[in-house]
């Protein structure tokens, strides 16, 4: 083949080339992709699935988002993410065995769980290897547990604000009816809603804990509604046993007022009408409200575009909380190794425990717990009320649960005693 | 008084579940001698048969029964012929190849159709009974006319029958009904497959109002080895009326203390119950 192209031409593109070259070198270092590996430790499957399985959705539009970027960007180094799942069914001994396989195996610097007796019993383990794990909730927050952060929800506390609001908004519904599964999360958000509870006076007619293993949920349901409550609070039960006490209590004829920690709608709507549910108190509020900071917004049009009805991944569910919850814990994860400069746990972790007004989805978050936790481990976002209207789950009120806590800071402290839930106690 | 009515529907109703599936349990006993702890597996089959066919491909809901019941006892008919016939007459061996059964049939089950939130069945009938200030969902309501419609079947089978008679003479001793030309292999086979096909009609007319997932057998097996064992082991009447104390036993408890009081107590029935008659209700004592 015959070269068109004289000498002088090829050296000045070479020239051209090498200055080029060297002119990117100089001004800033060349970034090395690398890999980094976050574990994503808990129920995939059984009753609890429903707060660790959705999850996947937000985690997986964080990832895609920040690989299709090249990678995160920390310190000197750009790293492509990885999730590694591992379904504990929650069950403690086998979430014992997936921390071994993700920390040693795989080599993870985070684990995202759910919260609860799954990384409770984790603990030992990756407070010795010194591996960062960040929960839903906070209960699991404790001196002894310094890797623990209760990132995603105000959980368990929360439950003392969607009572606060129901006596503050429903003076006239004065008799409550709790119950929960007998576990650690479910104890942990019986106790503060009896908290508010008493703190405003209501009577609290039933308060009792279902065991884990319940399959009948029909006896539960007439026991609570011989006593004629106005209101009932499922307080955290699982997802799945929810769905069959809201069936009970529509069929048994309960005509109050419904309070639990999350809703799943489709599944709900399943098994009632959309009016039973009518003014039913919740606590998540949908992403797509104005009050909520802008990312929050984007993340849930992403969400509709990806997962929602007619998307590319048609997840065939309505969006829930739970979508947007392990995301988060990615978000808080990615500012502290930015801010640390590193992906090493121990780095990330004095970096965010160093930091305020963490940029949580919910709005700017702070950390919070040395008086109930033993130490300040739970991130405190901002605290909304939702309530179901003609079958949405609406924004209708804000909370601050710390304010709350310091009005009520005896009562609290007595029920959380009561049920052994002090950091102390344990 | 209106919740003592409705203590008395929820434990008819919670009898009434536990002894479709015990018997078919009880029936494999008294035949064959053999414990299948994969009878819960079997259960969880039908309520999948029911989610495949009525909730995702909107076939009528009694046809869904119907087939998941005689799917699941032919599933029954070709597991006595490979797996339990080797080992027939012989408990300990037959229980520890259904315990590996139950993990296949899970695993299997879980890699076909996931293991992840459970699979959501439509309820059939909405709204609820309501008699006497009593509520209950219709949805539980059927499997009440359900479980009496296939005992009286049952027993009719077994007392007018042939092969009924057969079974009866193979269940009191299994030698001398051979010696007298009854076909045991056949009966065996016959057994596995009613008591399965019971089983799969329980999960099935459950699926709606139970938690559809490959690890469901598990909840009620236990309680339904219990049922069976109390009754004595492999007597037909006695598991019905095991079914009722238990049922009821469960169902008082959890609606007086909680259902953590009420899996203890059924144990502690059933240890204090054992101990002062190990035959069991209406089983007879060995001599």
């Amino acid at each position: 083949m015959k070269c068109n192209y004289g000498r002088f031409e090829i050296l000045f593109l070479l020239l051209i080339t090498i200055i080029f070259t060297l002119g990117i070198s100089i001004s800033e270092p060349i970034a090395e992709t690398k890999t980094v590996n976050i574990g994503y430790l808990g129920p995939l499957s059984g009753p609890a699935s429903g707060w660790c399985l959705p999850g996947l959705t937000g985690v997986n539009i964080w990832v895609d988002e920040q690989n299709s970027k090249g990678g995160l960007k920390v310190g000197n180094d750009t790293y492509k993410i990885k999730i590694i799942k591992y379904d504990t069914e929650g069950v403690p001994s086998k979430a014992i065995d997936g921390v071994k396989k993700l920390i040693l195996q795989d080599n993870v610097v985070l684990l995202q769980t759910q919260g609860g007796a799954d990384a409770t019993a984790i603990q030992p383990f990756v407070t010795r290897q010194k591996v960062i794990v960040m929960g839903l909730t906070s209960d699991t927050c404790a001196p002894e547990h310094p890797y623990y952060m209760g990132i995603s929800e105000n959980y368990p506390m929360y439950h003392c604000v969607s009572i606060q609001y129901i006596a503050d908004k429903y003076p006239l519904n004065k008799k409550i009816a709790l119950t929960v599964q007998d576990e650690v999360s479910g104890r942990g958000s019986m106790a503060w809603a009896m908290a508010a509870a008493e703190a405003n006076n209501m009577e609290i007619v039933y308060s009792k804990f279902y065991s884990t293993e319940t399959t009948d949920f029909a006896p539960i349901i007439s026991a609570i509604l011989a006593t004629k409550p106005d209101v009932v609070s499922l307080c955290a039960s699982w997802p799945e046993y929810r769905a069959h006490l809201v069936e009970q209590l529509y069929l048994q004829g309960f005509k109050g007022q419904i309070e639990t920690s999350e809703y799943e709608l489709t599944d709900l709507f399943a098994k009632v009408p959309k009016s039973f549910l009518d003014h039913a108190v919740g606590h998540y509020p949908r992403l797509d409200n104005k009050l909520l900071p802008a990312d929050a917004n984007k993340f849930y049009s992403d969400w509709q575009k990806r997962y929602g009805k007619g998307g590319k991944d048609d997840i065939g569910r309505e969006y829930y909380s739970i979508d947007y919850e392990y995301r988060t814990q990615l978000q808080i994860w990615a500012y502290g190794a930015q801010k640390a400069g590193s992906v090493e746990p121990e780095k990330v972790r004095n970096a965010l425990m160093a930091s305020k007004d963490l940029p949580h989805t919910l709005g700017s978050s702070n950390w919070w717990g040395d008086e109930v936790f033993g130490i300040n481990t739970s991130l405190i976002s901002p605290q909304y009320i939702t309530e179901i209207l003609n079958g949405e789950e609406v924004t209708i009120d804000k909370y601050d649960i710390i304010e709350w806590y310091n009005k009520n800071k005896e009562v609290t402290l007595k029920y959380l005693k009561k049920y052994d839930l002090l950091w102390n106690q344990r | 008084m209106e919740l003592i009515l409705q203590t008395i529907a929820n434990g008819l109703i919670a009898s009434a579940f536990y002894a479709i599936i015990a018997v078919g349990l009880s029936l494999t006993f008294g035949v064959m001698n053999t414990v299948n702890y994969a009878h819960g597996e079997f259960y969880m089959i039908g309520a999948y048969t029911v989610w495949q066919l009525y909730a995702i491909h909107h076939w009528p809901f009694f046809l869904a029964v119907g087939i998941a019941t005689i799917l699941v006892g032919l599933l029954g008919i070709i597991v006595e012929r490979i797996i339990f016939r080797p080992v027939r007459g012989k408990a300990l061996s037959s229980f520890i190849i259904s315990v590996g059964m139950v993990f296949i049939i899970q695993v299997f089950v879980a890699r076909m159709w996931g293991v992840g939130h459970v699979k959501p069945v439509p309820a059939v009938f909405k709204g609820a009974l309501d008699i006497f200030g009593v509520t209950i969902g219709w949805q539980r309501v059927i499997i009440l006319p359900s479980a009496v419609i296939v005992f009286l079947g049952f027993f009719y089978f077994l007392r007018n029958s042939k092969w009924g008679r057969a079974l009866r003479a193979v269940a009191l001793d299994s030698e001398a009904a051979s010696l007298y030309g009854i076909n045991v292999n056949k009966c065996a086979a016959i057994a596995l497959g009613i008591g399965s096909a019971m089983a799969g009609l329980a999960g099935a007319l459950m699926a709606p109002i139970m938690s559809v997932t490959p690890y469901m057998g598990h909840s009620v097996i236990w309680t339904c080895f219990v049922v069976v064992i109390v009754g004595g082991a492999g007597n037909i009447k006695g598991t019905i009326i095991a079914a009722l104390v238990f049922g009821y036993l469960n169902t008082i408890v959890s609606t007086i203390f909680d259902s953590t009081v009420a899996s203890i107590v059924s144990s502690v029935f059933m240890l204090t119950f054992l101990s002062i008659r190990p035959q069991g209700i209406l089983g007879y004592a060995e001599k």
